[in-house]
């Protein structure tokens, strides 16, 4: 289908780009799924400028993944008259579309994205709002003025590197030199260093004292001074190392903010659900704003799309899939006048609903909130924190025995030997060690599907001594299966029959079923019949074959072993059964095995049937296991381990695990597809490399090494630095060699020092 | 010694355009997606002749 549209405009250059373009298209897009755009106020959600004749709409395609999509989606002018121009902002994952609102409309582009195989994401949550993103480049702009500064000072200041004699260089030029090198500091000063003053400022109003207070410090102390002696004519100053450090703080703080554009950790379940619904009105069906439902309105749901408020089941039939919302794999059968849970998944045909709750109050969308509430986690105590106190406590006593000392051989020169200390022991190096460190670690994990929401959450992991995993969704996968077989002992034909019927449907047990039946020969079923939420049944060979619930095949034969149990019957006389058994992730044992040195280890599971001595079997004594745990009951078990002085990092999936991922000090969201919706946390890892974990977290604990190896040769310079400062012979060429020196070795030695690391851990 | 700084000034003029360029290029947002331009100039533009 997409192959013909792009064959109808010539566009198959598309399939010779990349070997495999586009991802397979999910579904055909169906006649009203987009009415809902046809309203203002949905539409101006996305629609970012508009007048008469030019309209500008901006979505996100969480599709969009290759070179291949960029080229197709900037085609779209060719594809669809009225489409003026497309460009794609690939890391944002985001498509700005141009058109003439009077030939095309906004439903006409978001149908033509979705049969070609990028569909919109349209959620309540709207356009995502790029706050971040603004501070990144107000950062950027702040290294550029520095950078700008720092160049045009060291060059203003070489003559003074080479202490030449006054003959040469003095009187007016020099004046010009240093005049104009202090000129260039000033927006560096005000404007580069504000990113430093502003937080020192804060978080000293509020009582405690961060690593940016000393480097403020020293970026003051170090313009004062250079302003006097500059002033007094008595020396050039240290402006040439302030804006450096400056500088290349300023680059290590951009490098450690760079994180994922395309993905977002603060989601609700706004982001969830889709932005509107279709009301039913006197008979007639009309797209409605989610927020503008009610209890007591008539909605209608198609196959695919997400409840979205606790509702009762008025007409259709119902196969909800639970699987985001508790875990559970297999859809869930309803009947007429059942209540239906917000946020299951129709996987059958359209449903009339009538909802009992506001969509802000249904029983998930309630626990979130709730969850939401928890404060914020302090970050103020870190590792990098108390090193800087200690550090600061011992330079300040330093500073004043050295100052006693010259104030008994020579007073005169207490002021200059102190400032020159103070701005030589900048904790700059500590900061950078630790800025540039976790910078290139969060490159380096990004690289292996673990994506952290920011550095501090690195630290964070440090210090956790208690895992919670949970295990459906996040340890145990959704697609694969150990299979059982009991009852009835299956000859070949037979076998080959279940096949050939298992074949035919699209239940995830079928498929699953499928896959492990052997195929013995070719069958072609003629008389075949499924029956959603029941089961299977068919004509072959003059016998009644039917697979699916054990009420469904008449079973007498049943087992009470956890796992879905799927039973057939041949004529009513054979009878027997499969368990399927939701499967560990490949490797995933291994993992919490090599996690358990040392730490605590929990897992909960939700299922309320699964045989607890075969699971701890599995996993080993020493593991907690809990089960039958409800979202409410996991999010509280975290709160008293937590109260009990734990440091818990929860690892789950779905929507019941979002309460305890927000309530534990590091919440990993477990997902199949990083792109795809996943609960608010403080890790996205992407589910395939989950058996990585435990050497993820060798490997942030390595990082403190680096750090402290980094911090270690800094501190070299410092006492190198400090005995030239201290005995009054710091010249401008020894301090203009020593801080670039000891920065440029920092930066050189925490990339190496991580890359080795990520090689020798992650790259196996 | 004049000559120097006159030429001193030029320079720091000519590097405060390429600052408010830079500046520039930032603000309107070149630096957001560098994976598009990029791939962008390598693609044909197909043949228009009839």
């Amino acid at each position: 289908m997409v192959y013909q549209l792009l064959q109808q405009h010539n566009l198959c250059e598309y399939y010779d780009l990349n070997q495999n373009p586009g991802k397979a298209l999910q579904r055909e897009v169906r006649g009203n799924q987009f009415d809902c755009l046809e309203l203002p106020e949905v539409a101006a959600r996305y629609i970012v400028f508009h007048d008469e004749t030019q309209a500008k709409v901006v979505f996100q395609l969480p599709h969009i993944h290759c070179s291949s999509c960029l080229w197709l989606l900037e085609k779209l002018p060719s594809l669809q008259p009225g489409i003026i121009g497309s460009r794609v902002l690939f890391q944002r994952k985001e498509i700005h579309v141009s058109y003439n609102p009077q030939v095309v409309s906004l439903k006409t582009i978001a149908a033509l994205l979705t049969s070609v195989g990028y569909e919109p994401l349209l959620s309540l949550e709207g356009a995502r709002q790029t706050d971040t993103g603004k501070a990144q480049r107000q950062r950027i702009i702040r290294m550029g003025v520095a950078g700008f500064c720092l160049g045009n000072i060291m060059l203003l200041s070489f003559p003074e590197y080479l202490s030449l004699s006054p003959e040469a260089y003095g009187g007016e030029l020099r004046h010009w030199f240093r005049y104009l090198s202090l000129l260039l500091a000033i927006p560096v000063f005000f404007y580069s260093a504000m990113e430093f003053f502003k937080p020192a400022w804060q978080s000293l109003k509020r009582g405690f004292l961060t690593i940016d207070a000393p480097v403020s410090l020293a970026i003051i102390i170090c313009f004062g001074r250079s302003i006097v002696d500059i002033a007094g004519d008595t020396g050039s100053g240290y402006l040439d190392s302030m804006t450096g450090i400056v500088f290349l703080m300023l680059v290590g703080r951009i490098l450690q903010n760079r994180t994922q554009q395309a993905l977002t950790f603060d989601r609700d379940y706004t982001s969830y659900f889709p932005v509107a619904a279709h009301k039913i009105c006197n008979g007639v069906e009309e797209p409605v704003l989610l927020t503008d439902l009610k209890s007591g309105d008539t909605i209608r749901v198609f196959n695919q799309e997400i409840i979205p408020a606790d509702a009762i089941l008025s007409k259709g039939s119902a196969l909800i899939d639970y699987s985001f919302v508790t875990g559970e794999s297999v859809p869930v059968k309803k009947q007429i006048g059942d209540l239906i849970y917000a946020g299951g998944r129709q996987t059958d045909g359209a449903l009339e609903l009538l909802l009992v709750k506001d969509v802000s109050k249904s029983y998930l969308t309630g626990l979130w909130n709730q969850a939401s509430e928890t404060q914020e986690k302090s970050d103020a105590d870190s590792f990098i924190h108390p090193l800087a106190r200690h550090f600061t406590l011992i330079l300040l006593v330093l500073t004043a025995s050295v100052a006693t000392y010259w104030y008994f051989k020579d007073a005169s020169l207490i002021w200059p030997v102190v400032t020159a200390m103070l701005i030589v022991a900048c904790p700059c190096a500590l900061l950078l060690s630790a800025t540039f460190t976790y910078g290139h670690m969060v490159a380096a994990l990004d690289r292996f599907g673990f994506y952290v929401r920011n550095h501090a959450v690195l630290e964070r992991l440090l210090r956790v001594n208690h895992f919670v995993f949970d295990k459906t969704g996040t340890l145990t996968t959704n697609h694969g299966y150990a299979i059982q077989r009991g009852g009835d002992e299956l000859t070949k034909t037979e076998e080959n029959w279940l096949h050939a019927m298992a074949g035919q449907s699209q239940h995830p047990l079928s498929r699953a079923l499928a896959t492990t039946l052997l195929q013995h020969a070719d069958l072609v079923l003629t008389d075949f019949k499924e029956i959603p939420g029941e089961g299977i049944e068919a004509w072959i060979d003059d016998k009644h074959v039917k697979l699916g619930s054990t009420a469904f095949t008449n079973s007498p034969v049943s087992s009470n072993a956890g796992g879905a149990v799927v039973s057939w019957s041949i004529d009513g006389k054979r009878h027997g059964y499969f368990i399927l058994q939701a499967q560990f992730r490949p490797g995933v044992i291994g993992m919490i095995r090599r996690l358990l040195s040392g730490k605590k280890l929990t897992l909960l599971s939700g299922d309320q049937s699964a045989d607890k001595t075969a699971l701890q079997q599995i996993v080993g004594q020493d593991v907690d296991v809990r089960l039958a745990q409800s979202p409410v009951a996991k999010k509280h078990f975290i709160a008293s381990q937590t109260s009990a002085g734990e440091k818990v990092c929860m690892v789950g999936d779905g929507l019941n695990d979002a309460g305890a991922l927000q309530e534990a000090f590091v919440g990993i969201a477990v997902t199949d597809n990083v792109n795809n919706f996943s609960p608010a946390s403080d890790v996205i890892f992407d589910a395939g490399r989950l058996r990585m974990f435990a050497r993820i977290i060798t490997f942030v604990h390595s990082g403190k090494q680096v750090i402290k190896l980094s911090f270690g040769l800094s501190i070299l310079y410092n006492i190198l630095g400090l005995w030239f400062a201290a005995n009054g012979l710091l010249s401008p060429l020894v301090a203009a060699i020593l801080m670039p020196a000891s920065s440029i070795s920092i930066i050189v030695v925490t990339w190496l020092g991580v890359w080795i690391l990520s090689k020798r851990m992650l790259s196996k | 010694m004049s000559v120097i700084i006159l030429l001193l000034l030029a320079s720091i003029v000519v590097a405060g355009g390429f600052l408010l360029a830079f500046i520039w290029s930032v603000k309107s947002g070149q630096m957001e997606d560098d994976f598009g331009a990029s791939h962008r100039m390598l693609w044909d533009e197909p043949p228009t002749g009839q």
